[in-house]
């Protein structure tokens, strides 16, 4: 039992920062239909940043989580505003390969700027580790969680009651439609790019914590599409539910089945979850009529 | 005296055998030789993670060259070094041997990447016969077959686990101990388990399980529980670099009282940086010394000449990859010497074949080749991380495997 | 005066070129290229004969994506499947190496069948997920099947034997290379040209639309998909007999993504645009190499990021393309052609 919570918690603590990844995905894709394939470039580049940040002066770590996240809404703005929205009325699919070429970008950049070796994150938290139902964690990854669910509530006051939420479920919901009702599509889409910024900054400053820096970190980008899959790409809490199905399921497949299986467990559980629902989990059907 | 005319008659056998080809070609045309410059290449990994390794590699071996051309180069002709960037792809390395070998003409290989990229290099390399000396990833399968040119020295990753394991029972008190091996999912892996599976056997230690992780792989919570849930309290660590860091913290993290032993890769300030507050001491087997082991005149001098030529960044990047590419050049440096003015790639060819307990310096064990024995295997020596000195420290003196 | 260029007959419109002078330039280069091994020295000629192979591979690849409209991110284990397919057959097998080379082409093309079963379901960045959740299975499966691929350690396989000749030295494999992308460039143009090519192209345009009109959507979507991984195992096998060693490390993700950009970059949907862009972004490698110095004997601190300098260039290379040039250089090439042959009435 002890070891079947110890692969839970620690599921868990894995499943928030795909969760966080997979709504930065999502939120993207529900206003603008486009799957952003540099998210853990961004996600990187926003830690590299905070480390940064933290060498040069010696902020707590709320300060920094508070000011990179900052910066990582313009981060966010900039990307919308140089490289995408030149290419609004574009297929999707140059759009997606302008963020792959922006993915390749970034990270040779950041390897130009901070070097390839591996570098230990000056987080600002003690590194002591607490003990949660008798099973060590480190202090950031309790941070994690509760950021986590914070988030996600934040999310969903913003997008049920704000009026820049309301548009962007309207845009989401059908663009031609939304641009008749006066809704600025633009707007929505920079505001859009920003907040997916924002929230994998959030993640990035959690995933250096336990990981440090390493400019392969970007990967983690990659292992969280699984999540925003299973929920369905165009649902932001379908991506957060997804992040922490596909923790659990990494770690329990590498706790009782082995066989090194954890690295491909959320690619396989897409394939199933496609096999059955197209669209994901919590995802929205496209109905398309000619 | 009785090398050098060991070395003399070896030079005649040389030129009876290679009799054939040294007509054919004018002895001045071997490549990469003109009466004052040396061409000599190096293929390394200086770009991406893996830059680690080979920066350091780099900086040795222009620390070696500038001190050879300062001292008047060999036998009258000047070192030129060509470092070639694979980025640690193997079908790139192939094709930047193919570029040093047949493009820029070089005349010898000091360094050959990783181990699977001197695989992927192996064809060009023996192709045109050019002497390569690989001190930096040992793989058996680099000299098993042996190939004419290729020349190996060092340990296995088999042996170094072997040895740490069975000086971790006879003088640390691991007797009783509870043994467990999480490795990598690759032929780097099956090395390490290799290693692993001796230790265990050989030294009847109690093996309580043995976890496979996914190259690149990050998080390792799973791992590490399992690992904990067998009751072990030695960890054989089967990691690169980083991964070395990232045990040592989990196991902190979920309270897990253990040693851990890694091969030579945990042997840089890297891994120590990366544990922080983790690092309980660690062990690692390596084949050469730590750079503060300064007693030792091979290092000493290394040191020293490092001081001289390199700028500062250069010198925080040196790390125990830079000594094992001095020894190797050093032993390329003495195949050459000893060839006098008639430089030929068959003549260095025939002076590596017949090193017999070559110094170099006490970097690493005297190196012995012979015919049809391109492997030359070095001691190992077991260290201890010193993390809060930021230091390493040698506890045992170089042990030799004896089958 | 030539005021268009117009089609006048159906059999005009299914031949493989109606111009007799585009049919005279295509052999003069295949002649050009015939003869560059004389004056090439070894190395170049190694680079030519990469990006013949990467050509055949890219060739398939845009068949899928250009013409289906299908994205595939995970051609890298296309290409993995055929290498090691060929590698099993001949070192394993001792099948022999011109049989090996088609053989690898069907066994990929079978792998290409069971990706395009999602693509009846799945469509657009859901299906270019799930080809890249194969190529990393692809991988998984290379690693840990170790009795069969030797997992990590990689194969070194012998060079490739006909009749007795070794394909040994650049200039073998660099013809057998041509000879080999002049039948992909063929087979492609007749596939083009076929009911089945114009089949994909009303895929691509609006799959129901196509349905309605007869076109059965599951047969031509596993088709395309077939006859891309046939092409990319084909690429596969000779790259194989290039290195003569092959490992995981080989086929990474970013190999997938390499090949897209190439596409876009040549054009989507045109062949000869598949060609234009593997020699664009080969070479822009090598002019990376060269111009960054990496030789520099100093090792002087630009050529210490010679990839992360290629990275960014690549990135910069697709973005530029895709925003000012979304038909890539061969729909440039159409721009420029247009102007001068309406020239004063182009628009």
């Amino acid at each position: 039992m002890e070891y079947f919570l110890a692969l839970t918690t620690s599921g868990i603590a894995v499943g928030v920062l795909y969760g966080m990844l997979g709504m930065a995905y999502a939120v993207i894709y529900k206003s603008t239909g486009v799957v952003n394939f540099a998210q853990g470039e961004v996600m990187m580049l926003t830690a590299y940043t905070a480390y940064a940040i933290a060498s040069l002066w010696d902020v707590g770590f709320w300060t920094l989580l508070i000011s990179v996240t900052i910066i990582a809404i313009f981060v966010g703005l900039f990307i919308e505003f140089v490289f995408i929205r030149p290419m609004l009325g574009q297929e999707v699919f140059s759009i997606v390969m302008v963020t792959i070429g922006l993915a390749v970008a970034i990270r040779a950049i950041v390897v130009m700027i901070w070097d390839a070796d591996p570098i230990p994150f000056p987080s600002g938290l003690p590194g002591d580790t607490v003990s949660v139902l008798g099973v060590g964690m480190y202090k950031s990854q309790v941070y994690s969680i509760i950021v986590f669910l914070a988030l996600v509530f934040i999310m969903w006051v913003f997008l049920r009651f704000s009026r820049i939420g309301i548009a962007m479920r309207a845009t989401a919901n059908l663009q031609t439609t939304a641009l008749l009702m006066g809704i600025n599509v633009k707007r929505v889409f920079a505001i859009a790019w920003g907040l997916s910024a924002m929230i994998s900054a959030v993640a990035g400053i959690f995933i250096a914590s336990v990981q440090d820096l390493m400019p392969d970190m970007w990967f983690n980008g990659l292992k969280a599409f699984p999540a925003v899959i299973v929920g369905g790409l165009d649902s932001v809490f379908g991506a957060a539910l997804g992040g922490i199905i596909i923790g659990l399921v990494e770690n329990y497949a590498e706790g009782y089945i082995g066989f090194n299986l954890k690295e491909i467990a959320g690619f396989i559980v897409i394939l199933i979850v496609l096999m059955i629902r197209p669209y994901g989990l919590f995802g929205k059907e496209e109905i398309e009529r000619v | 005296m009785k090398r050098m005319q060991s070395a003399k008659k070896a030079l005649a056998i040389a030129a009876v055998c290679c009799g054939g080809l040294l007509f054919a070609q004018p002895a001045l045309s071997e490549p990469g030789v003109t009466d004052d410059t040396i061409l000599m290449g190096s293929l390394m990994a200086v770009s991406g993670p893996p830059s680690l390794m080979g920066k350091a590699a780099t900086s040795a071996l222009k620390v070696w060259q500038e001190d050879v051309n300062a001292n008047g180069g060999i036998n009258g002709r000047m070192l030129k070094l060509i470092t070639a960037d694979d980025g640690y792809v193997p079908a790139r390395t192939r094709q930047m041997a193919k570029k040093l070998i047949e493009n820029d003409k070089v005349f010898a290989l000091v360094g050959t990447s990783g181990s699977s990229h001197l695989l992927a290099a192996m064809s060009v390399i023996d192709k045109h016969k050019v002497p390569a000396i690989n001190t930096m990833a040992v793989n058996s399968a680099h000299f098993n077959p042996p190939r004419d040119s290729v020349f190996v020295a060092g340990a296995t990753y088999c042996q170094e686990i072997e040895i740490a394991m069975t000086y971790a029972a006879k003088n640390l008190g691991k007797q009783d101990a509870k043994f467990v091996l999480i490795y990598q999912d690759d032929e780097f892996g099956k090395d390490m388990k290799c290693g692993y599976d001796n230790g265990i056997k050989n030294n009847g230690l109690a093996d309580v399980g043995q976890f496979k992780f996914k190259r690149g792989q990050k998080d390792f919570s799973a791992e590490i529980l399992k690992a904990k849930a067998t009751g072990a309290n030695v960890l054989i660590s089967g990691g690169i670099v980083a991964e070395h860091a990232i045990f040592l913290k989990e196991a902190r993290k979920i309270g897990w009282d253990m040693t851990l032993i890694g091969m030579h890769g945990a042997h840089l300030s890297a891994v120590q940086a990366l544990s922080g507050e983790a690092d309980n001491g660690y062990y690692t087997a390596d084949y050469v010394p730590p750079l503060s082991a300064t007693d030792i005149p091979g290092v000493k001098k290394f040191m020293e000449l490092s001081e001289k030529y390199l700028t500062e960044k250069e010198l925080k990047g040196l790390n125990r990859y830079a000594l094992s590419s001095y020894a190797a050049a050093l032993m390329m440096e003495h195949a050459m010497r000893e060839c006098g003015k008639e430089l030929t790639r068959a003549c260095v060819i025939q002076n590596l074949e017949n090193m017999n307990g070559f110094d170099v310096g006490g970097v690493m064990s005297p190196i012995t080749y012979g015919k049809g024995n391109r492997f030359s295997v070095s001691g190992i020596m077991v260290i201890q991380s010193n993390g809060l000195g930021k230091d390493f420290k040698r506890i045992s003196d170089p042990i030799v495997l004896t089958e | 005066m030539r005021s268009g260029h117009f089609i006048e007959s159906y059999d005009k419109l299914v031949n493989l070129t109606d111009n007799p002078v585009k049919m005279a330039w295509s052999w003069i280069l295949v002649l050009v290229l015939a003869l560059a091994p004389l004056v090439l020295d070894s190395f170049w000629t190694s680079i030519c004969a990469t990006v013949l192979i990467t050509a055949i591979g890219i060739i398939g690849l845009n068949l899928l994506v250009g013409t289906t409209g299908q994205i595939s991110l995970g051609h890298s284990g296309f290409l993995a499947v055929g290498a090691y397919a060929t590698a099993i057959l001949t070192m394993d097998y001792q099948v022999p190496g011109i049989i090996a080379i088609l053989l690898s082409g069907f066994i990929a093309a079978f792998f290409g069948l069971i990706v395009g079963i999602p693509s009846l379901r799945l469509k657009g960045l859901y299906l270019a997920i799930t080809t890249m959740a194969f190529a990393i299975i692809i991988n998984h499966v290379i690693l840990n099947a170790e009795d069969i691929t030797r997992g990590s350690e990689g194969f070194i396989i012998d060079p490739l034997q006909v009749f007795g000749f070794s394909f040994e030295s650049d200039a073998s494999i660099y013809y057998l290379s041509l000879i080999i992308l002049v039948l992909t460039v063929l087979g492609a143009l007749n596939l083009m040209r076929s009911h089945i090519g114009r089949a994909w192209v009303g895929i691509r345009d609006h799959d129901i639309a196509a349905k309605v009109m007869g076109i059965n959507l599951t047969t031509y979507k596993l088709l395309a998909f077939m006859v891309s991984a046939f092409f990319a195992g084909i690429a596969g096998s000779i790259l194989a007999f290039q290195l003569q060693y092959i490992n995981v490390d080989n086929f990474s993700l970013l190999l997938g993504i390499e090949a897209l950009s190439m596409i876009i970059v040549g054009g989507l949907g045109s062949i000869s645009g598949s060609i234009v862009g593997v020699i664009f972004i080969i070479f822009l490698n090598e002019l990376v190499r060269i111009t960054t110095g990496i030789f520099a004997d100093d090792g002087g601190t630009m050529s210490l990021y010679i990839h992360e300098m290629k990275g960014l260039l690549y990135g910069v290379v697709i973005v530029l393309f895709l925003r000012f040039e979304p038909d890539g250089i061969m729909g440039k090439w159409r721009d420029i052609k247009n102007y001068w042959s309406n020239w004063p009435f182009h628009h």
